[in-house]
């Protein structure tokens, strides 16, 4: 009767969110106990803050490895979050709550603030993004969004066409040509529907109602047509915006957290290369 | 609120592949080919099908047919060409690079950037500063450092005096990092190193002893030496800092290293546990507990135990007889006040210390040696037995002396029989007071107590005319002639720890040296450990750190 229970979202995040803070009490109260007996302690917690960082960057190699019964990636995704959470306490503890002066260190420093915050605001963003789309509708897979727009387009096109010959007047297509072609050929609008603030397509919009008071009723018809393909191509580039932006946070987290682990390297060396000494007597 | 919009229609048949590196270069057009680019990013477009021939019975020639299969359309209307080729046109493209792939190449990009950035930065002439955690204290930079660092320890930079890896190149970093002991493998010394347990390392020996020679490690009894970046750390600013107090508690709050340096120091000469003092000052020496001190403790406030000064029983051996109650009292008046701790107490050049109480400086003022009550301008030297004898043996030549130097003030010549008279009236006048002449002597020296009835002096003229018994030890040698014990004060106290009473002056002095029931020289009027807690313990608004007071090396040698 447990086990279905412990599947469900809310019950395995409320399980996280309760393991991370403990984890972070942990953290702390090991690091406020250990402190004042370990003049050393970074050496403690430097090592496990790597072993951190590198069982965090396994889960990119874990995506390349999808063959491999690793688990799922929804399982690591989680684990990855949470993971990533407790690291910072662990740098914190490192570092003793201070800024590094060196610049090599203060490098280093902000080479993990970066890739901890590019990873938060992915995960926040991942989070968001999807409600966005399912409120939004229309869901297409970011692979296809090309295929569909250019069906979009050549509807669109052939709409406008055809009522030349259907209406007798080429209104609707000089509409078409003047003002909806460019609209239809690309993606658009990037900005205002990541940031949605405004419609894109009401301006659009309202050309298409000043045009449709001059229409006869079958053209009206033919630009009642466009006008759900117009809402669909804007649909469309919504998707477009959201689902790359979705894409796009990862070319920071990644190379970052690459970045960071050379430096780390680096900082291994140096700490035994330049340490007390190379032998006890 | 707006409808949702519904899903565009698109064929479900197609087969997405968003991992490949390649996509066809007519994707973002929405148009992509069905059989898409190789791995390698070529363009696979070839002609739609390969036309087969059909030759009827007796043809010669034939006729080509198109072999397009049935999902791609079906044979094309046109047919093939008559040389046996598709008549369809091959529509190439340039394949584009997939979102993945190009997110992979940017981090290809990015780490090889960093990697030549590092190599940049620490392959140049600013390496040290670009791997400096933060400058390493005053007397480890500068001209003069780089000259002892060249020349007393072969270095070919200013790191590479501590650092054996800053003499090498960045391959001998990564040698040394791995020849490291405690090394980054080593699990084993993990505990030791993080618990801040390092003994004495190649640096310490090869670097810092090199020039810090005459430093003993600490206590001689001390068990196991730590490594001097135990307790100093380097590369925090200009100013290092002070050994941490967790440094002090891994021995001094550790039964079994007490227990073990209790044990070693009782074979070892309490005289080597001392610091040395510069030349000429006097210290108060303080007994070594049997046990040597090994309390166990972890702080100044929590368990640090009192002053050895402070030991019950023990007195100050100087000879000198001075009452502090009686000179802070209401009898003992200077100008008509009161004394004050800084009427006699005045710091020395540094500040630190009070300096050392001198008869000329801070008695003569009260305790003039006169010893003539009708001629007080007559005094006695001060700090020599034998001068004090021969003055008063030559007392008519004192008088004469001193009524020639009375005619001289009022303009007289001076005549030898009246220089004569007045010496002899004075002698006689002396003789009926004191007696003989070795009675005088005698009364100069040992009268300890002025209030004893002398006859022709009056009670409150005797008091002025103590003798030198009065503040010292007068003893008869083997001669039977009278000595002076020379009175030993010390300058130092506390000779574990130094004291600055400039950081202390907006103390009352009475508020840690209780001597106004002091009566005898013999009380140390020390303030107890329990007395400087009050505010040297957190919270108490005073540093409370060991290293406040405990801050130098023993020095050998010296």
């Amino acid at each position: 009767m447990v086990a279905p229970l412990m599947q469900t979202f809310v019950q395995r995040r409320v399980i996280g969110i309760f393991l991370l803070i403990a984890a972070i009490l942990a953290v702390a109260w090991g690091h406020a106990r250990l402190a004042p007996v370990m003049r050393h302690i970074a050496y403690l917690t430097g090592w496990i803050l790597l072993a951190v960082c590198l069982f965090l960057t396994a889960y990119n190699a874990r995506k390349k490895l999808p063959f491999l019964p690793l688990g799922n990636s929804r399982t690591w995704l989680q684990i990855h979050a949470y993971v990533g959470y407790l690291s910072v306490a662990l740098f914190f503890a490192h570092t003793g709550w201070r800024w590094p002066e060196g610049w090599f260190e203060g490098i280093l420093a902000a080479l993990y603030l970066a890739v901890a915050a590019s990873g938060v605001f992915g995960l926040l963003w991942s989070r968001v993004v999807p409600r966005r789309l399912t409120a939004q509708g229309g869901e297409v897979l970011y692979e296809r969004i090309p295929t569909v727009r250019r069906q979009l387009a050549e509807r669109a096109e052939a709409l406008a066409l055809n009522s030349v010959e259907s209406t007798q007047s080429v209104a609707i297509a000089d509409f078409y040509n003047h003002d909806l072609a460019a609209f239809f050929v690309g993606p658009g609008d990037l900005w205002r529907h990541l940031i949605d603030v405004e419609r894109p397509t009401d301006r659009l919009q309202n050309r298409m109602d000043d045009l449709n008071r001059f229409l006869t009723p079958d053209q009206r018809v033919v630009l009642a047509q466009i006008a759900e393909l117009v809402r669909q191509k804007d649909g469309l580039d919504y998707q477009h915006a959201l689902q790359l932006s979705l894409r796009l946070w990862l070319f920071v987290h990644i190379p970052l957290t690459y970045s960071l682990l050379i430096f780390t390297a680096l900082h291994v060396v140096l700490v035994f290369g330049f340490s007390a000494g190379v032998g006890f007597h | 609120m707006a409808a949702p919009l519904p899903s565009p229609e698109f064929d479900r048949t197609r087969y997405e592949r968003p991992n490949d590196a390649w996509v066809c270069g007519q994707a973002c057009d929405g148009k992509p080919c069905r059989a898409g680019p190789t791995p390698g990013g070529a363009c696979r477009a070839a002609p739609e099908c390969q036309p087969i021939l059909d030759k009827g019975p007796g043809e010669e020639k034939g006729r080509w047919r198109c072999t397009r299969p049935k999902e791609h359309g079906g044979p094309c209307p046109d047919g093939p060409a008559p040389d046996g080729c598709c008549g369809c046109p091959v529509v190439r493209c340039a394949p584009q690079r997939s979102l993945r792939n190009i997110r992979g190449r940017f981090t290809l990009a990015v780490v090889t950037l960093t990697i030549a950035f590092l190599l940049l930065a620490i392959g140049g002439s600013w390496r040290w500063r670009f791997i400096t955690p933060r400058s390493v204290s005053q007397p480890h930079q500068g001209e003069a450092f780089a000259r002892l660092a060249r020349d007393r320890l072969a270095a070919v930079n200013d790191c590479g005096a501590c650092h054996e890896a800053a003499n090498t190149g960045i391959s001998g970093w990564t040698q040394t990092a791995l020849d490291a002991n405690p090394g980054m493998l080593s699990a084993h010394q993990f505990q030791q190193v993080a618990a801040g347990v390092i003994p004495m390392t190649t640096m310490d020996s090869e670097s810092c002893a090199v020039c810090h020679d005459r430093h003993e490690l600490h206590q001689p009894n001390v068990v196991q030496a730590h490594s001097c970046s135990v307790c100093h750390t380097e590369h925090r600013g200009s100013k290092m800092p002070a050994p941490a107090d967790l440094q002090c508690a891994q021995c001094h709050a550790d039964s079994a290293v007490m227990k073990a340096s209790s044990k070693r120091g009782r074979d070892i000469p309490s005289e080597q546990f001392d610091p040395p003092l510069p030349a000429g000052l006097v210290a108060f020496h303080t007994p070594r507990p049997p046990g040597g001190r090994t309390n166990l403790f972890t702080g100044f406030w929590q368990g640090h135990p009192d002053f050895g000064v402070r030991t019950p029983g023990l007195k100050d051996p100087d000879t000198l007889r001075f009452n502090h109650a009686l000179h802070l009292g209401d009898t003992v008046r200077l100008d008509g006040k009161s004394l004050t701790c800084a009427a006699c107490h005045v710091p020395d050049s540094t500040g630190a210390y009070m300096a050392r109480i001198r008869y000329n400086q801070q008695c003569a003022r009260c305790h003039d040696l006169q010893f003539d009550p009708v001629h007080p301008e007559l005094k006695l030297p001060h700090g020599d037995v034998a001068a004090v004898r021969a003055k008063l043996r030559g007392l008519p030549v004192l008088y004469t002396e001193l009524r020639a130097t009375e005619l001289a003030a009022a303009g007289r010549p001076p005549r030898r029989d009246e220089l004569d008279t007045f010496a002899q009236q004075n002698l006689a006048r002396m003789r009926q007071t004191f007696g003989s002449g070795e009675s005088l002597e005698k009364l100069v020296l040992f009268t300890a107590d002025p209030r004893q009835r002398q006859p022709g002096i009056s009670a409150e003229r005797r008091a002025h005319y103590a003798g030198c018994a009065y503040c010292h030890e007068v003893i008869l040698d083997r001669e039977r002639l009278a000595t002076i014990t020379h009175p030993v004060i010390p300058d130092r106290w506390l000779l574990k720890g130094r004291f600055d009473h400039r950081k202390h002056s907006q103390q009352n002095c009475e508020s840690c040296h209780a001597v106004r029931a002091s009566q005898t020289s013999a009380d140390i009027n020390l303030p107890s450990q329990v007395s400087c807690a009050v505010c040297h313990r957190p919270g108490g608004g005073a540093p409370a750190g060991c290293s406040t007071c405990h801050t130098d090396h023993l020095l050998r040698g010296n």
